[in-house]
């Protein structure tokens, strides 16, 4: 049964990770919808949906520990490949590539904290892991910054930073109830229901 | 905490290791793959917001319609329907035939290609395009619109590319400004892709330089990756800092507006442009 969930929670993965290619940015869906000069405006600072990360925390609390380590190893591989910045040295450009490795150390802190709180979803309880959630996401975004641009510079910070970051971190969160709920559907089906921990009533 | 918990730890990291410690050629093709497989999603929705765009259009005309079939008479209306239909195939025809003589008139081997994805990530400033190296593109190149430097190109799949835009930090070339004064520096983007009108940084100058605002910055041509006097932007502003001075340019492109951009595939050898 764990195994089902397993190629379940990878084909979830492949999904979030596609459409997430597939969805432009809150300004383009905004500008092509209303028209309204959005990107003039900048007040959605380029911000989008990002799916592997609206996936993964609720995933993690779905899985054991192990599985949690396995389902980060394989968003941040699938992350870095898209995300991270890597260039060939060329003296032409006079241009710095960033590293990969950032993300799966945070996703593997990050996943590790959201497994503190797995017993309230097992427990029923959705509130405190959902909202849980969103500081991950947030820390997981600003952590992607940092890693990249602390390694190449200074610690400024551009202008724009905490409004765009902000709205990243609420855009991507807003699926996760939607991917909670999905999830635990799935574990249903699947025959893995996650057992009620003592201490906590559902 | 558990035996299998410590292992999972261990196994996680010394595997994540592995991943950081690869080759930057290894991760472009890791990234390369990624890129191919995601290809046929990114154009997917890029066609899909076309045709938003074009929904949308479809509306507001409706309203616009609607509005003045309260004043005029129907024909008339209909008259201007096709009135503007044509006004805007003359304009789009107006448009290519620019972007076409452009291709011709270059010094380079020119590929055009159109942007289909625009601010892919969060923190860097990317545009994906619908030409990869079944086009014949490469890691390098450089790319190009009508007005100025665009950027270049760093990942590449079979039929899509992704371009670090002039406009990022991490995009550095090298540049000087037209006129008697001719003065030479690094002109590099913003750091965290989080504005409106993205500003390019040419520094350092030297302390208390004075250049006027509008004076153009062009490539030096270094490197052969561009030949001399490529157009980058214009200054915009003298910062002076306590030992050296920076200035604010302009970018010469339009990136907000970016749709059709050029490949530079190879310089053209002599006559045959």
């Amino acid at each position: 049964m764990r195994l089902l969930y397993g190629g379940l929670l990878a084909m979830a993965l492949t999904i979030a990770f596609l459409l997430q290619e597939w969805m432009p940015a809150l300004a383009a869906w905004t500008e092509a919808l209303t028209g309204l000069p959005v990107h003039d405006a900048g007040w959605t600072r380029n911000a989008r949906i990002l799916l592997l990360a609206a996936f993964f925390f609720p995933a993690a609390l779905t899985v054991s520990y192990p599985g949690m380590l396995a389902l980060a190893f394989a968003t941040g591989l699938l992350w870095d490949a898209r995300e991270a910045l890597v260039l060939e040295d060329d003296p032409t450009w006079m241009v710095q590539g960033t590293g990969w490795g950032g993300t799966l150390l945070l996703l593997l802190l990050l996943g590790s904290l959201i497994q503190g709180v797995r017993p309230l979803y097992q427990a029923g309880h959705w509130l405190i892991p959902l909202a849980l959630c969103l500081p991950c996401i947030a820390i997981l975004v600003v952590g992607e910054f940092t890693w990249n641009h602390v390694r190449s510079g200074s610690f400024a910070l551009p202008p724009g930073f905490w409004g765009k970051a902000a709205l990243t971190t609420f855009l991507t969160w807003l699926p996760a109830p939607l991917v909670l709920f999905l999830l635990t559907r799935g574990l249903a089906a699947t025959g893995c229901e996650p057992a009620a921990t003592p201490g906590f009533s559902r | 905490m558990r035996i299998t918990h410590i292992v999972s730890i261990v196994l996680f990291l010394a595997l994540a290791f592995w991943v950081a410690s690869r080759s930057p050629h290894v991760k472009l093709r890791v990234q390369s793959a990624a890129l191919a497989v995601a290809s046929p999603f990114i154009k997917s929705g890029s066609a899909m917001e076309q045709r938003a765009t074009a929904f949308r259009n479809e509306v507001r005309d409706s309203a616009e319609l609607a509005r003045e079939n309260e004043r005029l008479r129907r024909e008339l209306d209909l008259l201007r329907i096709y009135s503007r239909d044509r006004s805007e195939i003359y304009d789009e025809n107006r448009r290519l035939a620019r972007a076409l003589d452009y291709r011709e008139r270059s010094a380079f081997n020119l590929l055009p290609a159109r942007v289909i994805q625009r601010e892919r990530n969060t923190w860097w400033s990317t545009v994906t395009i619908d030409r990869g190296f079944e086009n014949g593109l490469a890691v390098g190149a450089a790319v190009i619109v009508p007005e100025g430097l665009v950027g270049r190109v760093i990942t590449v799949a079979p039929s899509t590319s992704v371009i670090l835009l002039l406009t990022d930090s991490h995009c550095k070339v090298a540049a000087r400004t037209l006129g008697s004064l001719d003065l030479r520096a690094v002109v590099t983007g913003s750091r965290g892709n989080t504005g409106a009108t993205p500003f390019l940084t040419m520094g350092p100058l030297p302390l208390d330089t004075e250049v006027e605002s509008g004076r153009q910055v062009l490539t030096t041509g270094s490197g052969l990756v561009f030949p001399p006097n490529y157009p980058v932007g214009t200054i915009e502003s003298i910062e002076q800092r306590e030992f050296y001075s920076v200035a604010q340019v302009r970018p010469a492109a339009d990136f907000k507006t970016l749709d059709q951009v050029f490949v530079v595939l190879s310089e053209k050898r002599g006559g045959e442009s």
